[in-house]
């Protein structure tokens, strides 16, 4: 295997892991979740997955952190056993143990669990270590999970950094995040919380007719050129509600959304993340009205696409792969308190590779669990899968109670619909 | 990107060809080629890059696409993004 940097999304992937682990939480792992038809042999479907290049090859890469030099990827010698099969599962077993598993560097970063549950029913849980994929390289192992005839080169290509201008972004980005980000941001958690259970998922699946009338008012409160604007705002008013309610009336929300950095026009490689973020914050008074909210997003939007935050922040994230992980994580509590975000959102867009079989099985239903990192003990992915949009809530008990919960989900398809 | 530029009419044709040598230096990787009726979402081209497309022609050629056109039918392609933009001149 050549050798590979991680990348900077990579390493700061591993930091956001390091602060999961402090907060007892099993770590910085996403999770795709496919039901199987009921007939689906999982032993078979257990012995093609060990045959299969490109599971254990992933399954045998572990990071190297090699400080002072830039943390590698480095493959273990050896076949890992990182597939399960487990029968008779309840539900809550099932949610508990599978949809928690653990994956970390010493035992593999990927995991896979044939489970079948007391009902009867079978499901396939991938669960991914994010220092390994982004989206697009989940999408991809995925795929090559899922018919081993497709393969992807597993790293991308290396392109050369400008010293002198990573060395310019990264301070020009450490004065824009401190001036920016404080401790006065609008949270569901407190700080360093440390939630007792399993995260909970809460998946919001709209009709096709109901997506067509969310895309009309996503255009009609000024939503242009994609919808996520509309589903921030949203999302955005649904905290703060919550926390009015509560009584803290915090004077805004922070919170950042992904970029994706990665060249067009190719499925590209497996492993290493290629990601940047933007950044938002929301005033209080600002989210009365959807149309404020989004017009708000709109010009920040503009403004950081005018300053080329995404590519800045992503050279401040190559240039912190030169610390330590504990320096690293130092500096970004200083920036935000400890406290992080307002709460995570991802918007995946329209799902490319929309998998109707898995190993010569029809897969009945597939859900994307993402990380839950706390704080801010709230996540939201959404994402579009033949003409229907799918909103996935992650969150903790200690975070958000059953009402309000319940009481967030009614406001939210209020506010969309 | 810095401040608007003046511009004087540019065709559609010179409009396309420069938009699209931007969206492939900066966006594409090496050796992929975006045909001008290819809907950019089938090219993995998110809202974020036609945001900067948009941004792009505005501060390049002067032409402000109004927001009620920023339709899905417009912002499709290359092709139908240019037609909006080369209507637009003034």
């Amino acid at each position: 295997m050549r050798r590979q940097s991680l990348s900077g999304s990579d390493y700061f992937h591993l930091l956001l892991d390091r602060k999961m682990l402090r907060n007892g939480l099993v770590g910085n792992i996403s999770r795709i979740h496919l039901e199987l038809s009921t007939d689906v042999d999982l032993e078979l479907i257990g012995k093609k997955l060990a045959k299969n290049w490109t599971f254990q090859t992933v399954s045998n890469l572990k990071v190297k952190y090699n400080w002072p030099f830039l943390p590698v990827w480095k493959e273990e010698k050896g076949k890992r056993k990182n597939v399960e099969i487990r029968t008779n599962l309840s539900k809550s077993e099932f949610e508990s143990s599978v949809l928690n598993r653990k994956v970390d560097n010493e035992n593999g970063l990927v995991f896979i669990d044939l489970s079948e549950l007391e009902n009867g029913t079978k499901h396939v849980v991938i669960s991914m270590h994010h220092v390994l994929f982004d989206h697009q390289g989940m999408d991809n192992f995925v795929q090559a999970l899922a018919d081993e005839t497709l393969s992807f080169p597993l790293f991308p290509n290396v392109e050369k950094l400008n010293g002198f201008r990573v060395f310019r972004n990264f301070l020009f980005m450490t004065v824009y995040m401190l001036k920016r980000s404080s401790s006065k941001l609008g949270t569901l958690v407190e700080k360093n919380l440390k939630p007792k259970a399993a995260p909970r998922f809460r998946v919001i699946e709209f009709t096709e007719s109901e997506t067509e009338q969310i895309e009309k008012n996503a255009w009609k409160v000024g939503a242009r050129i994609g919808q996520s604007a509309f589903y921030i705002s949203a999302t955005a008013k649904t905290v703060i509600q919550v926390l009015t309610k509560r009584n803290e009336n915090p004077p805004y929300l922070w919170f950042s959304v992904l970029n994706n950095q990665r060249k067009k026009g190719t499925a590209g490689h497996l492993v290493s993340n290629q990601l940047s973020f933007l950044f938002f914050r929301l005033n209080a008074k600002t989210l009365n009205k959807t149309t404020d909210g989004v017009t708000s997003i709109n010009q920040q939007l503009k403004a950081q696409i005018k300053n080329r935050i995404t590519e800045r922040y992503a050279d401040l994230l190559s240039a912190l792969r030169f610390m330590p992980m504990p320096v690293y994580e130092a500096m970004v509590n200083l920036t935000s308190n400890g406290k992080m975000s307002s709460f995570g959102f991802s918007n995946l867009g329209t799902d490319k590779i929309n998998l109707t079989e898995f190993q010569g099985t029809g897969i009945v239903n597939m859900l994307h669990f993402p990380p839950v990192p706390s704080p801010p003990g709230f996540n939201v992915v959404v994402s579009k899968t033949n003409g229907k949009l799918k909103f996935v809530w992650a969150y903790f008990d200690e975070v958000l109670s059953w009402e309000e919960v319940a009481a967030m989900e009614q406001s939210f398809k209020a506010l969309l619909l | 990107m810095t401040s608007i530029k003046f511009v004087s009419m540019v065709s559609r044709d010179k409009i396309q060809a420069q938009v699209s040598a931007y969206l492939t230096k900066r966006f594409l990787a090496k050796g992929a080629k975006l045909e001008a009726t290819t809907p950019f979402a089938d090219f993995g081209i998110d809202s974020m890059t036609v945001v900067e497309l948009v941004m792009y022609i505005e501060e390049e050629f002067g032409i402000v696409i109004p927001a009620n056109q920023l339709t899905g039918d417009n912002l499709k392609s290359l092709e139908s993004l240019v037609n909006c933009a080369a209507s637009n001149q003034n």
